[in-house]
């Protein structure tokens, strides 16, 4: 095996990670080759110079009770901050929650109004009028006029004839009064229409 | 570290029962036992002392907000050492668009006590390890600085990293190789420096 196939794994041996099946065919290359005893040198100072960065528990600066006090303090400062976003705090904090329960309050009381308003007319409309007073309506009267019956004349004659709004139907077709007046035209003579109209007003 | 606390002599599943069951000293106990670790373990991820004492406060805020998820028989320490973890790499996440704040301002390990000499030594070789480190890429930087500097196995990485251990000890073997030829790069630049200081004067 070549040089290049041992470089990745000098690393891991000089610091001991080496696994240890990997590390007796490394060791066995190294005794032949000096480039590699080299390089692993190399691996071996730098580490120490990784280590020799690394601080231990001692030489951190001595202190009493410092430490816990901020711990503590730390802990409170979160500890009062959930407290106060779940149980009050200053009203900006709280004013999504306040316009919720404002918003229901409001929806809960124009609900209890309405129900009542609607209940005292219902109360109202049934105290004035009894509901069997139905208003009196007259009842339609169908005029029939056959253009080829030999009474045409007395049925266009005995057509009421009004000038208010008041519609006639053959069932099929809406008659109106001027349709009347053109009917009479047509079915009696006009001397008799004039003189029946004279006659009536 | 022991399961044993030295101060109360219960075990930390004990104290994480207590824990779940509101008991304050409890907590109190599990903070004196693994402050400084956790304090020295963001320390040497990080790299800056009042960042890493932020962090492992952070780390028990959360710890104790999830400590009814916390099983006590498969351990409190391994469990509080990935939140810590965990919390650091998301602080060096997040740094990686900021502008790194210079070294000479990155607050160190107390130096008192110490043979001065030894300590300027040791504080010189800490910063140019960050400043090397610095340069590498975050997911190199972070196996170096997990398992070169704070000493975790590499089992341990890929739990905290979610990855196999098998592409932990890849990518370990990569940010070797990037960390060794920066080093060696910044001696060479260093020694030809210092040459051209020497010849100058």
């Amino acid at each position: 095996m070549s040089c290049s196939k041992y470089s990745n794994m000098l690393g891991l041996y000089a610091g001991g990670d080496l696994a240890s099946g990997d590390a007796a065919k490394l060791e066995a290359h190294l005794v032949g080759c000096e480039s590699c005893r080299a390089e692993l040198e190399g691996f071996r100072r730098t580490i120490g110079v990784l280590k020799s960065a690394s601080c231990t528990e001692e030489s951190l600066p001595a202190e009493g009770t410092s430490y816990w006090h901020e711990v503590e303090s730390k802990l409170r400062g979160r500890t009062l901050a959930v407290e106060r976003l779940s149980a009050g705090g200053p009203w900006w904090l709280r004013l999504p929650t306040l316009a919720a329960q404002a918003a229901v309050v409001l929806l809960v009381a124009g609900a209890l109004v309405w129900v009542s308003t609607l209940h005292r007319e219902q109360a109202e409309t049934s105290a004035k009028s009894s509901p069997l007073a139905l208003e009196r309506r007259p009842a339609p009267i169908v005029f029939l006029v056959r253009p080829s019956s030999p009474y045409r004349q007395a049925e266009a004659f005995a057509l009421p004839l009004t000038d208010n709004d008041v519609i006639f139907s053959d069932f099929n077709h809406v008659v109106s009064p001027g349709d009347i007046r053109r009917l009479r035209q047509q079915i009696l003579p006009a001397a008799a229409e004039d003189k029946e109209i004279t006659a009536r007003f | 570290m022991t399961d044993q606390s030295p101060q109360s002599g219960e075990s930390d599943a004990e104290l994480v029962v207590r824990c779940q069951h509101h008991d304050p000293t409890a907590f109190r106990l599990l903070v004196d036992r693994y402050g400084r670790r956790a304090w020295k373990v963001a320390y040497n991820l990080v790299g800056d002392l009042e960042i890493a004492r932020d962090i492992s406060q952070e780390a028990f805020v959360r710890v104790i907000r999830g400590m009814a998820s916390c099983d006590p028989a498969r351990g409190f320490r391994q469990w509080f050492d990935r939140v810590v973890v965990n919390l650091s790499i998301d602080y060096l996440r997040k740094q990686r668009g900021v502008q790194s704040v210079p070294l000479e301002f990155v607050s160190e390990p107390s130096t008192e006590g110490d043979d001065p000499g030894t300590l300027s030594v040791r504080d010189e070789s800490r910063r140019l390890v960050r400043e090397v480190l610095g340069q590498l890429p975050l997911k190199h930087r972070a196996v170096l600085m997990m398992r070169d500097i704070e000493g975790m196995d590499c089992e341990e990485i890929a739990k905290v990293l979610g990855k196999s251990p098998g592409t932990v000890r890849w990518r370990l073997s990569r940010a070797r190789q990037a960390f060794k030829r920066a080093w060696e790069r910044r001696e060479l630049t260093g020694t030809r420096s210092g040459a051209d200081r020497g010849m100058t004067g």
